[in-house]
């Protein structure tokens, strides 16, 4: 390899690779981290998601489900960025100690693929939205040609965004997430101008989902917790580039745990005022606009649904291409989004991830539910913030993470007792249907990333410790 | 005879943990107490006021 093609290829490998980040890598400042993870995060599932929460909650109880929950467990599954920005490396190479490296690489790929279906929603709800702002000046087109194109051209739009790493990312958001910021604020104002708050909260919610208040209220918040469990295994890429600990660890626990909330208690807030005044409960910001403040300030939507959707499509496959880099680290990123483009595009015409949309965030969040309990439960009681780096990249002879033909079975013992407890005892996403009085104190979800770091923590207290911590004569770099 | 990718990042990747493992190397500054106690009270008033809503408190 020549001497420039090989400085220009472990450039590449750096930032869009596995190769720990160094002190000169290190390029984002705090206001850097937080613009391009906001822009990450606000897409328009954001809206579907507070629409789908307002109609069973009252007004104070689904601002307090959307921003509580979300914040509690986001600022949780983010106490591992610490980590991630004082060695400059990815959540899932750290992972190799808790699942093994083929493990890893099984459950990378996993739940990457589980995640390229919020890129197919995302480009889906681009599609109608962009429908729905042309009918609104008049203009008719034929959903069943324009959706699929409107929604593969968001892909491949996102893709050359993709394609150019993370500063071509950073300065997209650095615009794209200031005019969402104020477009989102308009939006709540336009909302309380054309509907009076005490109407807002005059509005009873629906009980047909649960016949409590209870029952309605953990429902929704399943809702919301798998919404924060989304973020999981894409959010310690990003903080990588931080400067310091502080500022990686509070740009993205703000960005996923405040902003993106906001979007969705913003989606929410649209939906009573759209019930209030048209009567009945809408998710798509383009009609609600249209039929809240008439159709010229529908175009704001062209910012809500057509930047922050382009936006989100970038730096979600850099993000996911990079998890799966993290498993197969000799494949090309380049490569890896070009096939991630094609696999979201055939999910984007397929449209079945759209359709069962609340089974497909909770049975996702099953899988990355034990994977945050697991991840929090070792950073800070089993190996307390201590790891072999030569190890995990298995350098100078180090191999502490073989484990069993490179598979952890604890690790994987504890993400698969979880997951079938889970639906078998407590809440099954598939139909719905709630098993167990657990899932009223905390959720489906919040009990797969209980039980998931409940039982690894009770495993090191047992003789599984010593398979577990092979490492412990090998801390070279602390 | 021209490097496997893999033995190119394995290189890399050496090269970069010998420089982490130098005792002046800058590791990004750490995060302190301040951090923590504002991680657990924002937790713990979210908690709260979740706690409210679950036991009627706010309807």
């Amino acid at each position: 390899m020549a001497k420039t093609g090989y400085n220009e290829y472990i450039r590449q490998e750096t930032i869009t690779g596995t190769v720990p980040m160094v002190a000169k890598d290190r390029q984002y400042s705090f206001w850097d981290l937080f613009l391009t993870t906001s822009g990450f995060s606000i897409a328009t599932w954001c809206y579907t998601q507070g629409a789908y929460v307002a109609q069973y909650l009252s007004f104070r109880q689904m601002l307090i489900n959307i921003f509580c929950f979300n914040i509690i467990w986001v600022m949780i599954e983010c106490i591992p960025v610490f980590f991630s920005v004082r060695y400059g490396i990815d959540l899932w190479i750290w992972l190799r100690s808790v699942l093994g490296r083929k493990g890893v690489a099984i459950l990378a790929t996993v739940i990457s693929m589980a995640n390229f279906g919020w890129y197919a929603v995302d480009s889906q709800l681009f599609a109608s939205s962009m429908i729905n702002l042309f009918g609104a000046f008049g203009i008719t087109m034929n959903a069943a040609f324009w959706k699929p194109v409107l929604g593969v051209l968001c892909v491949v739009l996102g893709t050359l965004i993709a394609l150019g790493g993370p500063e071509v990312i950073k300065w997209t958001n650095r615009f794209l997430v200031t005019a969402l910021l104020i477009v989102g604020a308009i939006v709540v104002a336009i909302c309380f101008t054309a509907v009076p708050i005490k109407e807002m909260l005059a509005v009873q919610p629906d009980t047909s989902l649960y016949s409590t208040r209870l029952g309605a209220f953990m429902l929704s918040a399943e809702g919301n917790v798998a919404f924060a469990f989304s973020w999981s295994t894409q959010a310690l890429v990003l903080p990588r580039l931080a400067r310091s600990e502080k500022s990686g660890y509070w740009a993205t626990s703000l960005a996923y745990g405040v902003v993106a909330p906001f979007f969705v208690a913003a989606g929410g807030v649209m939906a009573i005022a759209m019930f209030v005044k048209a009567g009945y409960y809408e998710s798509d910001p383009t009609v609600m606009l249209a039929t809240l403040a008439g159709p010229g300030f529908s175009l704001l939507s062209l910012l809500m649904v057509a930047f922050a959707n382009i936006g989100t499509q970038g730096t979600g496959s850099y993000v996911n291409c990079m998890i799966v880099k993290s498993g197969l680290p000799n494949v090309s990123y380049k490569l890896l989004v070009f096939l991630a483009m094609i696999y979201v595009s055939a999910l984007t015409i397929w449209g079945w991830v759209m359709d069962h949309f609340g089974s497909f965030i909770s049975c996702a969040a099953y899988i990355q539910g034990p994977i945050i309990g697991m991840t929090v439960v070792d950073y800070l009681i089993v190996k307390k913030r201590k790891i072999s780096l030569k190890s995990l990249y298995q350098i100078d002879g180090k191999n502490a993470y073989a484990f069993t033909n490179g598979f952890n079975l604890v690790g994987l013992g504890c993400i698969l007792i979880s997951f079938v407890t889970c639906v078998v005892f407590i809440y099954n996403p598939l139909t719905a249907e709630i098993k167990s009085p657990i899932f009223l104190a905390v959720t489906g979800s919040g009990y797969t990333a209980i039980c998931g770091g409940l039982l690894y923590w009770l495993a090191s207290l047992t003789p599984l410790r010593s398979y577990m911590l092979r490492d412990r004569n090998e801390l070279d770099i602390v | 005879m021209e490097k496997s990718i893999e033995e190119v990042i394995t290189e890399e990747t050496s090269l970069r943990l010998q420089e982490m493992s130098v005792k002046d190397y800058p590791f990004p500054e750490k995060a302190d107490k301040k951090d923590a106690a504002a991680i657990l009270l924002l937790v713990a008033g979210c908690a709260v006021l979740i706690l409210l809503c679950m036991t009627g408190v706010i309807v």
